[in-house]
């Protein structure tokens, strides 16, 4: 007996921070968590799983497009087509969405129940499947201690949206402890809500298969579901299954040997075919470029920072646009010498190194900053407020860290130049 | 720290040279050497000394790369060092003795400058110095920039500011621009909201169209039940309209049958059987009635007709009879025409007879007279063989005479053909001569190609035109190559177009300088405006009155009606200044506009002015290289040209250097050729001039020789052709005897012949020909005269007989009286009396045919009328019945009944096949239950109501489909998450802009904040020691520098002398240089208050100066050279007696 468990689906949310560029490869990946959706029911048929299980999540609670609905039961006829059944569980994205009270599913679609947990018996697998769905997102009550006893002679899986004790990068939704799994005599707990997959073998096989699909620099790596395999004894064996069409990369470059910009581009070269030749030529990565260091190249780096960028897009033009594309790149070096060459030059530049030093201190150049930068955050619209970082220092007129990290660059581009 | 040595062990094209500095008070020292002395390359020296050799190095043309070496003794206060700088890739600081020395040995000297710092702070040159005054002009309205890019040594502080002024404005500013990349993000963002907002369709969207599709289902599912109760009411009043005629009928014949009671029931066909029976009676009576008559009547003509039988059974003959008698008509003529021909002949064979000489008595003595086939055959092979045979002997004679005396004319050549010898040394002489073939031609050719190739050398020489040089100078001359003065031809035509450029600019400049004038000057006209200055001047009208009687000059009561006026006019100037403030306001708006762009006039004049300069510089530069090449004068567009003709004059000189060389080798060989030639010829015997060429002796040899050669030849070639003349003559004898024996043969066979054929014995061979043609001809005509009297006459006789007898044995059979005619009457006679019978038999046979006919019909008639009764009578058998008449009675009523049944049965399947499957009560109940006169309007009203619904239905059906494909429609397209992803991908790029924007500008105004302050806390002490620096360069034409606060921009201006400030624009070029070396002294000197003292490296700063301003120059470095040393390179020693003036005698000057 084989079946899929995916979860966090988030069918039509968008992949966030990318850019378009010329010839990045916009249109291909537009539609990414459906693509990886539909790669995900293609493998369900192919590998003739018994049935699918998805732990919540199925699309994004703010996402009010009917069509994914349409899309998703049209997926769902696929599966119907080849005899699979899908346990569906809503978790706090859907129970969000009006979509899910609306949405008329197949027939070969089962939903856990919101009032109390539902078992759905599959006698001719002995399996039997507990959970319950989410009423509403703010379900912060344990769902598991309710669930069903064990019932004996089956195979049973506990499906549950949770955010599991100590997740707490996600909300803390219908919490529960790992012993407390273990404890319920279940062999399997399908888990959803948590992006990272994780997994934990003991008197239960505790699962969170991660998202579908990555959508946005904090979620790097493959993605997919998981296919467990239940052997005759009963154990299962977990394996992933990765589906998605793009994968993100945080790629941080070291530049510290580095003196000049052409250097820099050849070391972030260097590092993107690393990120080629180990990853499949048929997903495209998505990557974000930091370059780090105490680097001689410094002054140049904050001067040319366009160029940089263009740079890195030629040389992800070259390695091939359809497989790379350049999310951002990001300059967070610091000056080789801290300006300790430039003070002991004692000369008009280091006269104005001390000067800029003073810059972060003084009040009325912090002010008449603040004043200037306003201007653009002021009418920038709602999404750049929390998408550009410096956008709340400016509105609370912290400024003095922006200076501090101008500062460096700007005196090391002054000495670099003539 | 200080050189006390600088040692050029292997670098640019020094080797082992030391250059000395000596320390003194003044730390001065002039190093003085020619352009291309090695001056720029002891500045480089110095640096690559201090800081390192660069991987790549332009001084290494003389010394390979890895052995450049320069070395020094170095020391500061606290210490000394000797050290070398090596080439390599690491520990490249060596000691003397070429010991690895630590990088950090360096750093007690150098503390932490690098390469960098040290050229910016502690090196100028002409070229910096004047680009630093430059600067100075273009930052004039920004004091800090001036002060801190004079102080840092760097000229590009402004570019900076301004490429971040422009990174932000492309990013963004409050204007909206279609430029912006802000702005560009944000537009995709909109228009991506807008496509998402489009095609997003809510659930609620989906939930109305799917609910108003099932509505729209459930109304067209009524209607459609509405519309079969209808139809099925509509079918039932259709069916009794359709059925009750029916019904009716079948009642109706029901009834009939009824009333006919008990029918005999006759075939369907008796009624037609019994008509065509009696048509047939009729016709078969009158026919019987015809053909008896005719019977009669045939039998009577037949008994008339009589028949001759013999002449009928003599037919045959007769008509054979006949045929002859047609076939043989013309015979008689006929023979008559073939006896004529018979005598014709005998008239030409007596002819002949008589040309022969013989007697025609008759034709068998005639032929007995003609000789015998075969002797007349003989007689003519002998004619024909008689030619041949003369011919044969006289052929014969002939040869063998023309041989006899061939022998004898070739015995006469052979005595007279002379002999002789050729010697072989002779020989070869010949044919060394001939190896030179005609030496008179070849060598003119050569000549030719000599002078050939001297003309173009020289051509190509004065080409050189007066950088014509000796052949020999040319090949040692090293021109620069075609890269470099193309190189050089490039930066010079960039020059010219820079100068170009700032010409129109300056043209532009000016026409906008004069176009603001005139506006000015119109301005005044138009409105008088009053200015401050007015205003000032008539207030000091009215004060120098006023102190006029202040100080008593004058008295109150003369000077007081001055005063007034002065006042009032003075007041009223005022008033009129501050009624007028618009106006004057514009026109001082104008003045300053005014101002600025005379600025920009000076800007641009100075920079086209430094273009001149430069391409002067450049011109002169260029002058001395061609001067070093010995082309004085030489213009560089002209030099690539000139090196190319210099190739090709090269080119030239290897070409007739060639053409001499071939020429003289020629004529050394033919003049030995012509010696070896005279001697053959004189040891052969033969006389040589010394005179002739070697053309003429040879000739002279080779004539002699083919003429001793040509008569040996001769003789052996005679000699055999008399042997073989010999040999052939006696064949021919004996050919001649045999033509002579064949001809005696011939007479005697010939007498012969002549005899037997009965011709005279002296018969030549021609008219025994004519006497034989003649015979032939006789046997010819012979001939066809016996063939028509046996073939033709005598045939045609007989077949005349054999018809007469014919023609009487038939005339005695049938008809003796005809004997007497001839045979042809008989024949004639015969013939029409058998065409008689034939009529008559042939007329009897047609009468008999026409009875045998007539009494068939008859009996056939009779059988038609049997057959017709016993038609009739099984019909009447089962009628019952004995006539006709009857028999049509029962017929009818058996019709009548069948009629009524078919009819019955026809309704009645009539209405079960239109009852829609009901029985027929149940269809006579309904037809009964109906009142059929409502039954058309009620039909009506139906329709009406199904036409309703169907209506109802279509409309409905309609809106179904339209509500189906709206919700069809929301079919799971991504058009919603695509239009999201590009929201997405528009706000991560305004997200990067953002982030860009906020660093750039950040930058940008800490580099303003901090250029500022710098300005406020260095502009005191700096400007203090520049300006006293400044006021010894200009010779104190200027007293000091000061900042205009009041300004704003505040600017920086040089006080002169008599206190008037001038502004950065109003200084000349020269004296802006004076002004930035100035601030970079003052800077220079503030350093080294606090900082290490490094050699400060001047290169030819005073390049332009006159003597006055160099003294200055020096008398400004020499402060400095109290505190570091400095060391000043120029090319020009006439600056010796100036650096010794200001430093002394014991100054160290340096010559390279």
């Amino acid at each position: 007996m084989k079946f899929i468990h995916a979860a966090d689906i988030h069918l039509d949310s968008p992949l966030t921070g990318l850019s378009a560029y010329p010839d990045a490869p916009v249109e291909m990946l537009r539609t990414a968590t459906r693509d990886a959706f539909t790669n995900l029911v293609t493998e369900a048929i192919e590998q003739l799983v018994d049935f699918m299980v998805i732990a919540g999540d199925l699309y994004d609670g703010t996402w009010k497009d009917h069509n994914t609905g349409i899309y998703f039961c049209k997926e769902m006829g696929r599966l119907k087509k080849a005899g699979i059944p899908v346990y569906l569980l809503f978790g706090n994205h859907d129970a969000e969405s009006e979509m899910t009270k609306k949405l008329q599913l197949p027939d070969n679609v089962f939903a856990f129940e919101t009032r109390k947990p539902t078992t759905f018996r599959l006698e001719h697998l002995k399996v039997a499947l507990h959970g319950r769905s989410f009423k509403e997102k703010e379900t912060i009550e344990n769902l598991a201690s309710g669930y069903p006893a064990p019932l004996p002679g089956m195979f049973n899986i506990g499906v549950l949206h949770t955010a599991l004790e100590g997740a707490t990068a996600h909300a803390n939704y219908a919490p529960c402890s790992l012993d407390e799994l273990h404890a319920k005599g279940y062999r399997y707990w399908a888990l959803g809500h948590v992006h990272e997959h994780q997994i934990w073998q003991g008197a239960s096989t505790v699962v969170f298969p991660g998202n579908l699909q990555g959508r946005h620099i904090r979620e790097t790596g493959p993605r997919g579901a998981v296919l467990v395999t239940v052997d005759e004894s009963g154990v299962p064996e977990v394996e992933r299954l990765f589906v998605d069409v793009l994968r993100w990369y945080s790629l941080e470059v070291n530049v510290a040997e580095c003196n000049s910009l052409s250097e820099v581009v050849v070391a972030i070269g260097n590092e993107l075919d690393g990120i080629v030749e180990n990853s499949p030529s048929s997903i495209p990565a998505a990557i974000r470029v930091t370059v780090i260091g105490k680097t001689p190249a410094h002054g140049d780096l904050f001067g040319l920072e366009s160029q940089l960028r263009a740079e890195v897009l030629a040389l992800a033009a070259a390695i091939g646009t359809e497989r790379i594309w350049i999310e951002k790149v990001k300059v967070n070096t610091s000056a080789a010498d801290d300006g300790e060459r430039v003070r002991a030059r004692v000369d008009a530049l280091s006269d104005l190194q001390e000067l800029l030093e003073a810059a972060e201190s003084n009040p009325e150049f912090l002010k008449s900053l603040q004043k200037d930068l306003l201007g653009l955050v002021n009418k920038a619209p709602l999404e750049l407020q929390t998408a550009v970082p410096y956008f709340k220092d400016i509105r609370s007129g912290d400024l003095a860290g922006l200076v501090h990290e101008v500062r460096p660059g700007l005196v090391s581009h002054l000495a670099k130049v003539e | 720290m200080r050189f006390h040595r600088l040692d050029l062990i292997k670098y640019g094209k020094f080797s082992d040279r030391s250059v000395e500095f000596p320390a003194a008070k003044q730390d001065f020292h002039l190093v003085v050497g020619p352009n291309e002395a090695g001056k720029s390359t002891l500045r480089s020296a110095i640096v690559d000394l201090l800081f390192g050799i660069p991987t790549r190095s332009v001084l290494s043309f003389l010394h390979p790369l890895n052995e450049l070496r320069l070395g020094a003794h170095i020391s500061n206060p606290s210490g000394a060092l000797e050290f070398h700088r090596a080439k390599a890739q690491k520990q490249t600081l060596r000691s003397p003795s070429d010991a690895v020395l630590p990088e950090s040995a360096l750093i007690p000297f150098l503390g932490t400058a690098d390469r960098n710092f040290f050229d910016q702070m502690f090196g100028l040159d002409h070229t910096g110095l004047v680009a630093g005054g430059n600067n100075i002009l273009n930052a004039e309205n920004d004091v800090g920039q001036i002060l801190f890019q004079s102080a840092a040594g760097v000229a590009s502080l402004g570019k900076i500011r301004d490429a971040l002024v422009a990174e932000a404005d492309k990013l963004w500013a409050p204007r909206k621009s279609t430029d912006r990349a802000y702005y560009i993000a944000a537009d995709q963002l909109e228009r991506a909201t807008a496509a998402l907002k489009e095609a997003t369709v809510r659930t609620k969207v989906w939930v109305e169209a799917n609910n108003r599709g099932e509505a729209l289902q459930e109304s067209l599912s009524g209607e459609r039940d509405r519309h079969r109760q209808l139809q099925s009411r509509r079918s039932s009043l259709e069916r009794i309209r359709r059925l009750a005629p029916s019904l009716i009928a079948i009642r109706d014949s029901e009834m009939k049958l009824a009333e006919l009671g008990e029918v005999i029931d006759l075939p369907i066909d008796a009624a037609t059987i019994l008509s065509v029976s009696e048509r047939e009676l009729a016709i078969a009576s009158q026919r019987l009635e015809l053909r008896d008559s005719e019977v009669e009547i045939t039998t009577a003509a037949l008994g008339k007709i009589h028949l001759d039988e013999v002449i009928l059974g003599m037919a045959t003959d007769i008509s054979a009879l006949d045929k002859l008698r047609l076939q043989y008509s013309a015979y008689n003529r006929d023979i008559e025409r073939r006896k004529n021909e018979i005598a014709a002949h005998w008239q030409d064979v007596c002819h002949a007879c008589t040309q022969l000489g013989w007697m025609p008595e008759s034709e068998s003595a005639v032929a007995l007279r003609i000789p015998k086939l075969l002797v007349q055959r003989e007689l003519r092979q002998l004619v024909r063989d008689h030619g041949g045979v003369i011919q044969a002997l006289r052929s014969a004679e002939k040869a063998e005479s023309n041989k006899l005396s061939e022998i004898d004319q070739l015995s006469k050549q052979l005595a007279g053909v002379q002999s002789g010898e050729i010697k072989p040394a002779l020989r070869a002489a010949l044919a060394n001569a001939k190896s030179f073939g005609d030496s008179g031609t070849t060598l003119q050719k050569q000549q030719r190609v000599l002078t050939k190739a001297k003309s173009a050398l020289e051509g190509l020489l004065r080409e050189l035109r007066q950088w014509q040089k000796p052949l020999a100078d040319l090949p040692a001359m090293q021109p620069p190559s075609q890269e470099k003065i193309s190189r050089l031809l490039q930066d010079r035509l960039g020059l010219v177009f820079d100068r170009k450029a700032e010409l129109i600019r300056l043209e532009n400049q000016k026409a906008e300088v004069g176009r603001i004038e005139l506006d000015i000057s119109q301005f005044k006209e138009r409105h008088h405006p009053t200015t401050y200055e007015a205003v000032l001047q008539t207030r000091q009208e009215r004060d120098a009155s006023w102190l006029a009687i202040k100080t008593g000059e004058t008295t109150l009561q003369q000077a007081a009606q001055k005063f007034e006026a002065a006042m009032i006019h003075a007041d009223g100037v005022a008033d009129r200044r501050l009624d007028d403030v618009e106006e004057a306001t514009e026109l001082q708006s104008l003045l300053h506009q005014l101002e600025r762009e005379r600025q920009i006039l000076l800007t641009i004049k100075s920079r086209y002015s430094d273009l001149e300069n430069e391409i002067q510089m450049f011109d002169d530069l260029w002058a001395e290289q061609a001067a070093s090449l010995n082309l004085v004068d030489m213009p560089l567009e002209e030099i690539g040209a000139w090196i190319i003709k210099r190739e090709k004059a090269l080119a030239a000189a290897a070409v007739y250097q060639d053409a001499q060389d071939d020429s003289d080798s020629t004529c050394r060989g033919v003049s030995e050729a012509r010696a070896g030639l005279i001697n053959a010829l004189r040891e052969t015997g033969l006389p040589a001039s010394e005179a002739d060429s070697l053309s003429v002796l040879s000739v002279q040899a080779e004539s002699f020789i083919q003429g001793i050669d040509g008569a040996n030849v001769r003789r052996e070639t005679l000699s055999a052709q008399l042997l073989a003349a010999q040999t052939l003559a006696t064949t021919l004898k004996q050919s001649t005897d045999d033509a002579k024996a064949e001809e005696s043969r011939w007479t005697e066979a010939w007498s012969n012949a002549l005899a037997k054929a009965g011709l005279s014995a002296d018969s030549d061979p021609g008219s025994a020909e004519g006497a034989l043609e003649l015979i032939g001809k006789i046997a010819e005509k012979l001939e066809k005269m016996r063939q028509i009297q046996v073939e033709r006459i005598d045939t045609m006789n007989a077949d005349l007989k054999e018809f007469s007898v014919d023609a009487n044995r038939l005339a005695e059979i049938i008809a003796p009286e005809l004997t007497t005619g001839s045979a042809g009457e008989i024949a004639v006679e015969l013939a029409n009396r058998l065409a008689q019978a034939r009529e008559s038999h042939a007329e009897r046979e047609r009468l008999r045919e026409t009875l045998r006919s007539a009494n068939v019909k008859v009996l056939e008639a009779r059988e038609s009328i049997q057959t017709a009764t016993a038609n009739l009578k099984p019909l009447m058998e089962k009628a019952g019945v004995d006539t006709r008449a009857l028999l049509a009675e029962a017929i009818g009523r058996s019709d009548e009944h069948r009629r009524l049944n078919t009819g019955l049965a026809e309704a009645k399947t009539f209405l079960l096949n239109g009852g829609d499957g009901l029985t027929r009560l149940q269809i006579e109940a309904e037809i009964d239950a109906a009142d059929l006169t409502q039954l058309v309007s009620g039909l009506a009203k139906i329709n009406d109501e199904l036409s309703d619904t169907v209506q109802r239905q279509t409309d409905l059906s309609a809106d179904l489909a339209n509500a189906s494909r709206i919700l069809s429609d929301i079919g799971g397209s991504d058009a919603a998450a695509q239009a999201e992803a590009q929201r997405q991908e528009a706000i991560a790029r305004m997200s990067d802009v953002a982030e860009r924007y906020v660093k750039v500008i950040t930058a940008e105004r800490l580099l303003r904040w901090s250029i500022d302050r710098y300005r406020e806390e260095k502009q005191g002490p700096l400007l203090e020691r520049a300006g006293s620096i400044f006021s010894t360069l200009t010779s104190g034409s200027f007293r000091k520098l000061v900042v205009d606060f009041e300004r704003e921009p505040m600017v920086l201006e040089g006080l002169r002398s008599d206190g008037k400030p001038v502004g950065i624009s109003g200084l000349s070029d020269g004296t802006r240089d004076q002004l930035y070396l100035a601030l970079r002294l003052a800077a220079l000197e503030m350093h080294l208050e606090q900082a290490m003292p490094l050699p400060f490296i001047a290169d030819d700063l005073f390049i332009n100066y006159d003597d006055v301003r160099s003294k200055a120059g020096f008398e400004a470095l020499r402060a400095l050279s109290e505190q570091t040393q400095v060391i000043f390179l120029s090319h020009h020693d006439h600056l010796v007696p100036t650096v010794q003036d200001v430093f002394g005698k014991q100054v160290n000057i340096v010559f390279l």
